[in-house]
């Protein structure tokens, strides 16, 4: 069947909240609104008013009342909407979700899923429009998703849900409406993604290109393109920046030699700036040239949709980037 | 050509220049020919007028922009280095192919840092191989080596393949020897002295029957004498005394000048396993038998153990070589320029000879021959030599005398 990202992300809320009553679920218009992309519709009326329900715009609130609940045996599945407002609850993120289970012994656990819809989509702008992954791979002991497609994001919730740890859960909202084609008897099984798994989306043998969220349909695209010209570009999704999968990243830049991450976030700071760090460090001796970023330029991002466009890595940026490393 | 001269810089330091410009004008042994630069940008020097450069050293670097040259001048070595002006080699064929792989790469001006990518470092390092040796030519700038230039660097080492072998013909495994250090250093001297000089190659028997029984007696005195004299020491001193009464052979010659000298420093070609030493015993004309003798024996030792010293080779002025210990009769040696004679001794065979009375009796017989620079030295003169140095050989008790 032909399965919507959002439909995916919504099955696995249900599926674990059939599961384990512990499952609880709240944000900003999660409950009768069903959620602003509409991934939580039909909840509140399956699960009831006690396990799903609307909280007021205090972002701090939601996050760290679902960091308590979670430490006094629920397991909150929290929404924060826009990846952006993140930054609202960044002291019970960084501090208080992040650390707990380091700071206060073994016998807490937190297992806590913090959801919100990130990057780029439709004109947003600059407070509504950011990933944010890098900001928290900053903060040790978070584990961050970041599903590419409606069947690792099916899986990969299911198993942030069940995870005793903290996990930041991103979902590219330009993705939400893109189908994936999935054979029933799979999307309905209990089928879950081990998390610190990376995904090689396709194989190749010149260069490792690193996407990560929206950028991995991108990445394949240009890897279609590439792969007419001659240039075989391998694609791996980590889908899991913390804990991050190097074996496989790894691997493939010993056959390529050679290294690309393609990002939605800006490039300084950004996740490919601390890949292409551990990859010269750990991988100096395997690679035949630097490693490449390809990223959003560091602007705030603008309202206007052509320039919303072009401030992020599109295929033919992608292929560009590409090709100038075999040069 | 494996180096070049820098005659003069066309352009001074900071110019800005063009691609296709004459920038430098260089000499080999030859010709003195005009470089063009194949790049426009800000020169810097960094190999001024007068010096010799290997073929394949950076002799300058070409900026691209004002910011890209000063930030040049800031550190003596490149980080963000532009594109070298390739060096001498005009046919920019690759260096490797010219110049056989030294190593370690020269360090008389200071270690020029490669830039390589890790990889091509790790290929290196495992095929054994100096980067320094390695011709840049891909790499996203063009002037970073990457695996791409290894490989091909490693597969250009290897011999280029053999025709279509005959079907039936066996294997022939062919094994690469980089000629580097004191081999290359030979090849080149051969080389040059066979191609800028006049070499003629003369030759006589001597009958060295005195001369072996006067040494033997030596060796017999040999505790009161504190060495063992070898015939090579008794043919030394004969060769000296034989020097002193010609000096236009002992002498020197660079082509314009002859510089005759009144001590003989008496150049002695010794075999060793990692090639020829040629190192020198100093007024050996001034030197008693006992004395040549611990002056070679030393020399000898060392140049085997590659013990000489800065200033022990290359300056002589006359080279004796002795073959005698294998079964050659007589080579034609080569000139060690800038040198105008060398003699070489031969092995000693015993036979039939007559004696001054006429009967038959068994003798020792030796061939003595000369390569003489014939610039410099006439037939006539290479006659009188010979005929100085039979007679020595010949009544050898002249020879200590």
């Amino acid at each position: 069947m032909k399965v919507p990202y959002i439909k995916a992300v919504n099955d696995a809320l249900k599926e674990e909240m059939r599961r384990d009553g512990k499952v609880v679920l709240y944000g900003e218009d999660v409950a009768e609104f069903g959620g602003i992309f509409g991934e939580t519709r039909g909840l509140l009326e399956e699960f009831g008013p006690k396990r799903v329900r609307n909280t007021p715009i205090v972002e701090t609130a939601i996050v760290a009342s679902a960091a308590g609940a979670a430490m006094t045996g629920l397991r909150p599945c929290v929404e924060l909407m826009y990846a952006d407002f993140t930054m609202a609850a960044f002291t019970e993120i960084f501090h208080v979700v992040s650390k707990w289970r380091y700071m206060h012994g073994p016998e807490y656990k937190l297992p806590l899923v913090i959801r919100c819809a990130s990057g780029a989509s439709n004109g947003a702008g600059a407070e509504h429009s950011n990933v944010v992954e890098c900001l928290f791979m900053h903060a040790p002991g978070l584990t961050i998703v970041t599903p590419s497609c409606a069947y690792d994001a099916k899986g990969l919730l299911k198993s942030a849900i069940r995870s005793d740890n903290p996990v930041l859960f991103c979902e590219p909202k330009q993705l939400y409406q893109v189908k994936q084609d999935i054979a029933d008897d799979v999307y309905e099984s209990d089928y879950t993604i081990p998390l610190g798994l990376a995904d090689v989306k396709r194989q190749g043998r010149d260069v490792t290109l690193v996407a990560v969220g929206l950028m991995v349909p991108r990445a394949l695209e240009a890897a279609e393109k590439l792969s007419a010209e001659g240039i075989e570009v391998e694609v791996i999704d980590p889908r899991t920046l913390a804990p991050l999968d190097t074996d496989t990243i790894y691997k493939s830049i010993q056959k390529t030699h050679r290294a690309a991450i393609v990002e939605e976030s800006n490039k300084t700071a950004g996740i490919g700036a601390e890949l292409a760090a551990r990859f010269q460090e750990e991988q100096y001796d395997e690679l035949d040239g630097p490693v490449v970023r390809i990223a959003a330029l560091d602007v705030p991002m603008p309202y206007n949709i052509p320039m919303e466009k072009y401030v992020i890595p599109d295929v033919e940026r992608i292929c560009d980037s590409i090709r100038a490393m075999m040069k | 050509m494996v180096e070049g001269t820098i005659s003069e810089w066309k352009v001074p330091e900071g110019a800005l220049i063009q691609k296709g410009q004459v920038i430098m004008e260089y000499e080999n042994e030859k010709n003195t020919i005009e470089y063009e630069s194949v790049h426009g940008g800000y020169l810097h020097i960094l190999e001024p007028a007068g010096e010799t450069v290997e073929v394949g050293r950076p002799i300058a670097w070409v900026a691209e922009t004002k910011e890209e040259y000063e930030a040049l001048l800031g550190t003596a070595v490149p980080e963000a280095a532009p594109a070298p002006a390739a060096a001498v080699s005009a046919a920019s064929a690759p260096a490797a192919a010219e110049s056989a792989p030294a190593s370690p790469a020269p360090a008389s001006r200071g270690q020029r840092r490669v830039r390589a990518t890790g990889l091509a470092r790790k290929m290196a390092r495992e095929a054994g191989v100096d980067l320094a040796e390695v011709p840049p030519g891909s790499g996203p700038d063009g002037r970073r080596i990457a695996a791409k230039d290894v490989t091909a660097y490693l597969a250009s080492r290897k011999p280029a393949p053999a025709a279509a072998p005959a079907p039936a013909a066996e294997a022939d495994e062919v094994t690469a020897i980089p000629w580097t250090g004191v081999r290359k250093t030979i090849a080149r001297n051969m080389m040059t002295s066979l191609q800028q000089s006049a070499q003629c190659t003369a030759m006589c028997e001597v009958d060295v029957t005195d001369l072996l029984a006067l040494r033997q007696r030596y060796v017999e005195g040999e505790e009161y004498l504190g060495c063992r004299v070898t015939v090579n020491d008794l043919l030394c001193m004969a060769v000296c005394k034989v020097l002193k009464k010609h000096p236009t052979v002992n002498a020197t010659f660079d082509g314009q000048t002859l510089y005759s000298h009144s001590h003989v420093h008496l150049s002695l070609a010794v075999a060793t396993e990692s090639g020829l030493m040629v190192p020198v015993i100093k007024n050996a004309d001034t030197l008693t038998l006992t004395e040549l003798s611990a002056a070679a024996r030393d020399l000898g030792r060392r140049a085997r153990e590659k013990r000489l010293q800065n200033g022990e080779q290359g300056c002589g002025t006359c080279t004796v070589s002795n073959v005698g210990m294998f079964p050659i009769d007589l080579s034609t040696p080569i000139l060690n320029p800038p040198e105008v004679g060398i003699f070489g001794f031969g092995r000693t065979t015993r036979r039939p000879g007559y004696l001054p009375d006429g009967t038959l009796a068994p003798r020792d017989m030796m061939w003595v021959y000369l390569t003489f620079d014939h610039r410099v030295v006439d037939g006539l003169e290479a006659g009188k030599v010979f005929q100085d140095l039979q007679y020595l050989l010949e009544h050898p008790q002249l020879i200590t005398a």
